[in-house]
């Protein structure tokens, strides 16, 4: 073999699921067999994506300028692009320069999602690089109530969409008595639209790692686990290998840096279950049992898995955390408005033209969000709807656009925040059938112990499938509204309890859907 | 009627020489259970006097010599006491 | 009919603090940690719910129970929320009556609204909640999803479970893992699609599922319901009382048609049972009215002739003619009787009485000979009282439990549940059996120690672990210098720490490993509460009473005794063998334990029956048949025992019972002994009599006559006719006259009446002006002896070993299904689970023999041979096998030998020298 003739050119090509899923890998590969053929040393990085989607497969070149952007780039462009001279960040039509400078990636605080795109998921040295593991240094030098203090001081809410203050759970499993306890991730990411948790398990493991061992000092607790939803399998790939490299390195283990204090962390994967994402069936599951709600209380943070003091939190809640311990609480605290502190990670989806991640202080207006950002539509035609939080957020108007993305505003309309999932629709959606659709997916999911729950879900999809097949509306829709705010208040979960703010706000804000049916006789379809 | 009298009175019948041999081996195993006993022999014969109706205890005195060749000692001590009556 | 109106709702919660709370507008008081449906309900405010019970922990998915909470947020189910100090609570506000509404219109919106012609009409949680929150109409039109049309499950013989029917509250299956602890149901599926599933889906009795009618207990709808209130309509009344099967003594409701029992419910408020049933219990009492049942007298001048059915009279004339003939003829001693410990108390103080006092000997004995004696005669003598020292519910507080030689999950159902929660709990289980039992692996529950031994070395593994206990410096010295005899106490540490007994020395002849002794052994003694409960496996070998005794020991040493959760609980046998004993259907004993030559106790029995009683001890039962070969024993009576079935050395017994001229059967049904019998009694089930029976924790609980005897007379009236007709005036009325006679005899019982137990529901002896409510626990402050003695226990083997002919050793014991000699069970359709006796044999026993699964086998032990089936199997240990006894043609005990327990001729059951052979040309 012969020695390099000179140190290769660096090309970094996303591995994140969201980039392979249009080529990402073909690229690389594509790359690499150019790069062979023209004798040209380069040698490929895969990194996680920075979140711009319609941009990807996003190509970076390392010069002597920093990164330079190309995207998005086809197998086909690649050959074009070693002649333009693209190893040295030459011009070349895909060329968007500076990846930091994109106005997309530059208005952003990407406080959380620093490292992605930007680092190999899978090396150590990189996260350590980017200020990884300073937080666990620091945090390995105080007292577990001063570890919980500074989470308090921060302002962080859970960002699983509950948005309870982390602070105070953590100072309940820490206070809870019993030598046993959990840190528990809830990486069960099931909402329509979201994939901040997966971006950030598949380009920034460690930062999750290291918010649990964190977590795991503050409360007590010497094991965790993170609960993996089964259909990201790239994500299992990346967190195994960066708990083996973490566990390797003393970051994990009997003895966590040498100081005597211990934290296993092991992942568990879902079987594809919606309601599994909700954390006492979340525990269940992680039992062995079958993925069925619990009656609260008692609060999964005084009993929670088998039976001990358990804390759970989402994985950007988590992995927010060496943020925190790292620039301060302080500074974590400057960001956002009112009651909500901080970043919150906005997941742009659905029919938009620019999708993509988002990281912005709470305060922005949601119509900031889906212009400035998401440029419109991708079909072109006026935004009609947006569902904000998930499939079981409300739908709401363009009337509502100059809402601030914060917890309280969002409550107030009747609305919710949840894991920051938007998902964007054109006029020419049906929202008769989304309320239609809101039902159908809690009887799909519902875990079926609840009665609103278990039989509500599919009687309410039943009786607007009569309203969509030209059926009486006035009667269907009260016994609708009915029915829909007594899952809301008897439900036993969010699942069933949720399913309401689809139904209701698009009764609410788009009833001429519901009401022209019966003049038009429009029959259903699927 | 004086019970004892009635007992007494049943006492006719010689033990067959099968039912002679168990009710030794009987003794025997009472013998051994009690051979930590300070006093083995006295607790064997209470436990008799206490358990044993007294047809076996007699059955036993009619153990001829030949059977009481083959018994140990604390059981031939027992006989002993028991033939005293 | 059903106890769910005073059902609270959920568990009481045992909190150190009382909350005071506003639900309603008044003020409430409850343990911390209750839940406010239990609150509400104990102040008389009735929240609808149909989750919720509370033999089960709250759940929250029927969310009728919602209420709301000044100052809280949302509609909290008062099922799962817990009281909290000064909480002002609202139980029915117009928006909760509203929810209620809205979830109950969707639960009637799937189920068949076929009320009229339901089996649960009148009886039915969904319909009465219906009611209560006044649903008027369903909107949703039919034509939505539904899961009507479902298959019905009916493979259980007992109840059905219809689909179609279910709400899927999932009490069946909390009432599976929580109460009994099988783990056989589940809800598959879920959302609409979520259903009750038996197993993985192979029906109620292909599935795990043990029959005990928690299930259908719990549920609160026709889903899972009684074939016969299928078939026959709901009862029209109940009648409370005890079962007759095994001795935990559970309380149930027995309903009632006119003169037709159509089911028994288990009774929430029975002490043993807590609600809880077996399925012996709660099904198989088909018997009590199967065509088998004999209801005439039957009178034969030979046992070779045909039977003669005669009136009562002339039965009883004959009888007491007979006897008095052979009184005369061949003395006072040569007749006597078997009290049945399947009769009542208030019978089996008859049944002594009569022996007492009109055939004036003392040869009453009672099959406590043949399984529990070696207890009686063992805490006797260590603790000073011939029973067990707990109530059941001391096991919720026990941290280790040993069982040995018991099988509590098949042969005590109801209490094995209960020990299996506990266990599940986080208790630590010790079992020394040869056998891998249930409790050793189950759902849910592991055996911390199975310390499986050959058969026959109980008392050199006990020492083992006493020597341990010694050596290792684990005897509770306060305890012991506090509580103990300091002369016994030495003697036996000095005995007990000769390195002869150390686990290493004796290792080869029990067959465990020293350091597994060693572990159990220390496990046992350093817990908090350790209890030990054991089993027939204890008493019915060559040295069951100084096992007993060991057992006894170790208790004492370790300070084991006088407080919950410890102590040392005999599991008896039969529903009333405690009461049997207690009774004095003992040849040595008058009732009270008190021995024959105590010339106080006489003295008062000869005031009060105006006769003289023998001070010897009369004749045990394997006496008086050795007596009958011998000619000098010529008449029985025999009240509920099927000595022909059930006595060892089948061949022996046989030739005794011929060798008799006038043996008297009072029984249920023509038995094997009947064979041999002279006369016939017929007696009366449980069904069909007023008394009392005593359970293993001395629990005297109510037995109430739900119909009249099927031959007319109750089994105390046939005992009294018969005294009558020997000459000794009885003229009791009614059973509580016979209790109050024991009440006024027996220092145990001095408060114990009718009245009492009318009050009490039951109470557990001693019940006398000391302790008025009775005594749940025994030997709290002072052993009943005074100081606790401290028996030396040799270890003698048995005689009984393989040897060059006879390599394995037989061992032998019950199945869940059938009871004892089967007479009850047989005649029931428990035989689905359970319709032969099988052999048992390790797979290596088993090739070495060319045996295989199914295969007919010849097992010859040195008294006679029989013919099983064979079923290879890990559960037994290589060099063992084993086998039940369930069915008279399996002649299981032809093989028992005539071995039997040095201190009270308790057969040695448990230890049989056998050679197994493929039956040739016989295959599966």
């Amino acid at each position: 073999m012969n020695p390099p003739r000179e140190t290769p050119t660096v090309v970094y090509v996303p591995r994140d699921a969201a980039a392979l899923a249009v080529g990402a890998d073909v690229v690389a590969g594509a790359i690499h067999a150019e790069a062979a053929r023209r004798a040209l040393p380069v040698q490929i990085k895969r990194t996680g994506s920075r979140g711009l989607f319609w941009l990807e497969p996003l190509v970076e070149v390392a010069t002597p300028q920093g990164r330079i952007a190309y995207g998005p780039v086809q197998p086909e462009d690649v050959p074009d692009l070693f002649t333009a001279g693209f190893l040295s960040g030459a011009s070349h039509p895909l060329r968007l320069g500076s990846p930091e400078a994109l106005p997309y990636l530059q208005g952003q605080d990407r406080l959380l999602h620093a490292r992605l795109g930007v680092i190999e998921p899978d090396r150590v040295d990189d996260y350590l690089a980017t200020g990884g593991y300073r937080a666990l240094e620091q945090a390995l030098a105080l007292e577990p109530p001063e570890l919980v203090a500074q989470v308090q001081r921060s302002g962080l809410r859970g960002r699983g969409g509950a948005a309870f203050p982390a602070g105070i759970k953590w100072d309940t499993v820490r206070r809870a008595p019993g030598p046993t306890k959990y840190v528990v991730c809830n990486a069960d990411e099931g909402d329509s639209g979201t994939f901040a948790d997966r971006m950030v398990l598949e380009g920034d493991p460690f930062s999750l790692i290291e918010g649990m061992t964190i977590a795991a000092l503050a409360v007590g607790a010497t094991q965790g686990y993170v609960y993996l939803r089964v259909e990201y399998p790239h994500a299992y790939r990346t967190l195994t290998a960066a708990i083996e490299l973490a566990r390797a390195r003393g970051y994990l283990g009997p003895d966590v840096c040498g100081s005597g204090r211990a934290f296993e962390l092991e992942v568990r994967v879902g079987a594809g279950a919606y309601v599994c994402g909700e954390e006492t069936a979340l525990l269940e599951s992680l039992e062995g049992k079958r993925g069925l709600v619990r009656a609260k209380p008692p609060l999964p943070a005084l009993a929670g898995l088998f039976g001990r003091p358990t804390l759970v939190h989402n994985v950007l809640t988590l992995a927010t955390v060496p943020v925190i311990l790292a620039e301060g609480a302080e500074a974590y605290r400057d960001y956002g408005c009112g009651n909500s502190r901080g970043t919150l990670s906005l997941q742009l989806a659905g029919n938009v033209r620019r999708p993509g991640l988002v990281e912005k202080a709470f305060g922005m207006s949601l119509g900031e969000l889906l212009y400035d950002y998401g440029g419109g539509t991708a079909s072109g035609r006026p935004i009609r709807a947006v569902q904000v939080g998930g499939p079981l957020g409300a739908y709401l108007s363009p009337s509502h656009f100059d809402l601030p993305l914060d917890y309280e505003t969002f409550a107030a309309a009747g609305a919710m925040l949840g894991h920051g999932g938007i998902v964007v629709f054109d006029d020419t959606v049906d929202m008769a059938r989304m309320a239609r659709h809101a039902f159908a997916f809690c009887a799909d999911e519902s875990c079926g112990k609840c009665t609103p729950c278990r039989i509500g879900s599919v009687r309410g999809r039943e009786a607007l499938e009569r309203v969509l097949a030209g059926g009486p509306v006035e009667a269907e829709l009260a016994l609708v509204r009915e029915l829909a705010a007594t899952m809301r208040d008897a439900s036993l979960c969010a699942l069933g309890g949720m399913t309401a703010y689809p139904v209701l706000s698009a009764l609410e804000h788009f009833p001429e859907d519901f009401t022209a049916r019966a003049r038009s006789g429009r029959p259903v379809q699927g | 009627m004086n019970p004892a009298e009635n007992l007494r009175s049943e006492a006719v019948a010689v033990p067959s020489a099968a039912y002679r041999a168990r009710l030794l081996a009987m003794l025997e195993r009472v013998c051994a259970n009690c051979r930590a006993e300070p006093d083995p022999v006295a607790t064997v014969l209470e436990h008799l006097r206490r358990f044993w109706h007294p047809w076996l205890r007699q059955a036993l005195t009619a153990l001829d010599a030949q059977e009481r060749a083959q018994a140990s000692e604390t059981a031939r001590q027992v006989l002993e006491r028991l033939d005293a009556g | 009919m059903r106890l769910c109106d005073d059902d609270l709702g959920t568990p009481a919660r045992l909190g150190a603090a009382t909350v005071r709370l506003t639900i309603d507008g008044r003020t409430v008081e409850a343990p911390e940690g209750t839940s406010l449906l239990r609150a509400a309900a104990q102040a008389g405010i009735r929240i609808p719910r149909l989750c919720a019970s509370e033999r089960l922990e709250p759940f929250g998915s029927c969310r009728l129970c919602l209420v709301q909470i000044e100052g809280g947020r949302g509609y909290p189910a008062s099922c799962t929320t817990p009281v909290a100090e000064g909480m002002v609570v609202h139980t029915h506000t117009p928006r909760v009556t509203e929810l209620r509404r809205g979830v109950m219109e969707l639960y009637l919106s799937d189920h068949p609204l076929d009320c009229l012609t339901c089996s649960a009409n009148g009886d039915c949680e969904l319909q009465e909640m219906a009611a209560l929150v006044g649903v008027r109409r369903i909107r949703y039109p039919a034509g939505g999803q539904k899961h009507a049309g479902m298959p019905v499950d009916g493979s259980n013989p007992y109840f059905a479970f219809d689909a179609e029917k279910c709400i899927v509250c999932a009490r069946c299956v909390r009432a599976c893992d929580e109460i009994q602890g099988s783990f056989a149901l589940t809800v598959a599926g879920r959302g609409f699609a979520a259903a009750v599933t038996a197993g993985q889906g192979e029906g109620f009795l292909g599935s795990e599922c043990v029959s005990c009618g928690a299930c259908v207990q719990a549920c609160p709808t026709a889903a899972l319901m009684e074939k016969r209130v299928i078939e026959e309509g709901l009862p029209e009344r109940a009648v409370v009382t005890t079962c007759a099967y095994c001795g935990v003594g559970c309380s149930f409701g027995v309903e009632l048609k006119g003169e037709v029992p159509v089911r028994l419910v288990p009774d929430g408020r029975g002490r043993a049972n807590e609600g809880h049933s077996c399925v012996k219990g709660r099904f198989a009492f088909g018997y009590a009215t199967h065509p088998d049942r004999v209801r005439s007298p039957l009178v034969r001048g030979s046992i070779d002739e045909p039977w003669r059915e005669v009136g009562w009279d002339e039965a009883i004339a004959h009888v007491a003619t007979e006897f008095r003939r052979i009184q005369a003829r061949y003395g006072r001693e040569a007749i006597g009787a078997v009290a049945s410990s399947r009769c009542t108390n208030e019978e089996v103080y008859l049944v002594q009485k009569l022996v007492r006092a009109a055939f004036g000997n003392n040869n009453i004995d009672n099959c406590a000979r043949v399984c529990h004696s070696p207890t009686g005669y063992g805490l006797k003598r260590t603790f000073g009282e011939s029973a067990g020292t707990q109530d059941f519910a001391s096991v919720d507080h026990a941290d280790v439990i040993m069982v040995i030689g018991a099988n509590p999950t098949e042969a005590h159902p109801v209490f094995g549940a209960r020990l299996k929660r506990r266990l599940r709990q986080g208790a630590r289980l010790i079992v020394i059996d040869p056998r891998t039992t249930g409790l050793v692996h189950g759902p849910h529950v592991r055996a911390e120690y199975h310390l499986a031994l050959r058969p026959g070395t109980n008392v050199a593994l006990l020492n083992a672990m006493a020597h341990v206990i010694v050596t290792e410096g684990l005897v509770d010295e306060s305890f012991v210098a506090q509580r103990c005899e300091a002369d016994s106490f030495a003697r036996w540490r000095a005995f007990i720490a000769d390195p002869r007994h150390a686990p290493e020395a004796v290792e080869a002849e029990t067959g465990v490993a020293a350091e597994q002794v060693r572990a159990a052994a220390r496990r046992y003694a350093s817990a908090d509460n350790a209890a030990i409960y054991y089993g027939l496996g204890v008493t019915e070998h060559s040295q069951g009473a100084t096992t007993v005794m060991a057992i006894a020991n170790l208790a004492m040493a370790t300070g084991n005794i006088g407080r919950p959760g410890v102590g040392v609980n005999p599991l008896r046998g039969q529903n009333n063998v405690q009461g049997a004993c207690d009774m004095g259907a003992f040849p040595h004993e008058l009732p009270g334990y008190r021995h024959v030559s105590d010339p106080v106790a006489r003295a008062a029995f000869e005031a009060h029956w105006g006769v003289t009683i023998s001070p010897e001890p009369g004749l045990r039962l394997p006496h008086m048949l050795a007596e009958a070969r011998e000619g000098r024993f010529k008449g029985i009576y025999i009240q509920g025992e099927d000595l022909a079935q059930s006595e060892p050395d089948l061949e022996h017994v046989h030739a005794a019972l011929e060798a008799m001229e006038c043996v008297v059967v009072q029984d249920l049904f023509l038995n094997e002994t009947a064979r041999y019998a002279h006369v016939f009694l017929p007696g009366a089930s449980f069904l069909e009599k007023d008394g009392t029976f005593t359970n293993a924790e001395r629990r005297i609980s109510r037995v109430r006559r739900a119909i009249p005897p099927l031959a007319g007379l109750e089994d105390w009236e046939i005992t009294q006719r018969l005294a009558q007709a020997m000459g000794h005036s009885m003229a009791y009325s009614h059973p509580s006259e016979i209790m109050d006679e024991i009440a006024r005899l027996t220092p145990q019982f001095s408060g114990v009446s009718y009245a009492l137990l009318e009050r009490l529901g039951s109470v557990q002896w001693p019940c006398n002006e000391e302790a008025p409510h009775g005594t749940p626990l025994m030997h709290r402050e002072r052993f009943v002896r005074g100081e606790g003695s401290f028996v030396l226990t040799e270890y003698v083997p048995t005689s009984e070993r393989p040897d060059g002919r006879r390599e394995l050793l037989l061992t032998t014991g019950r199945v869940l299904a059938q009871y004892n000699v089967g007479t009850q069970t047989r005649r029931t359709a428990n035989g689905v689970w359970c319709s032969a006796d099988v052999l048992e044999i390790h797979p290596q026993d088993a090739e070495a023999r060319g045996i295989s699964e199914g295969d007919e086998v010849c097992i010859e032990s040195r008294m006679g041979q029989t013919r099983l089936r064979a079923r290879v199997s890990e559960r037994v240990r290589p060099g063992m096998v084993f086998t039940t006894f369930h069915f008279p043609a399996s002649k299981t005990n032809v093989l028992v030998t005539d071995g039997s327990d040095w201190a009270t001729n308790c057969p040695e059951y448990k230890v049989v020298a056998v050679r197994v052979e493929r039956v040739a040309g016989a295959s599966a």
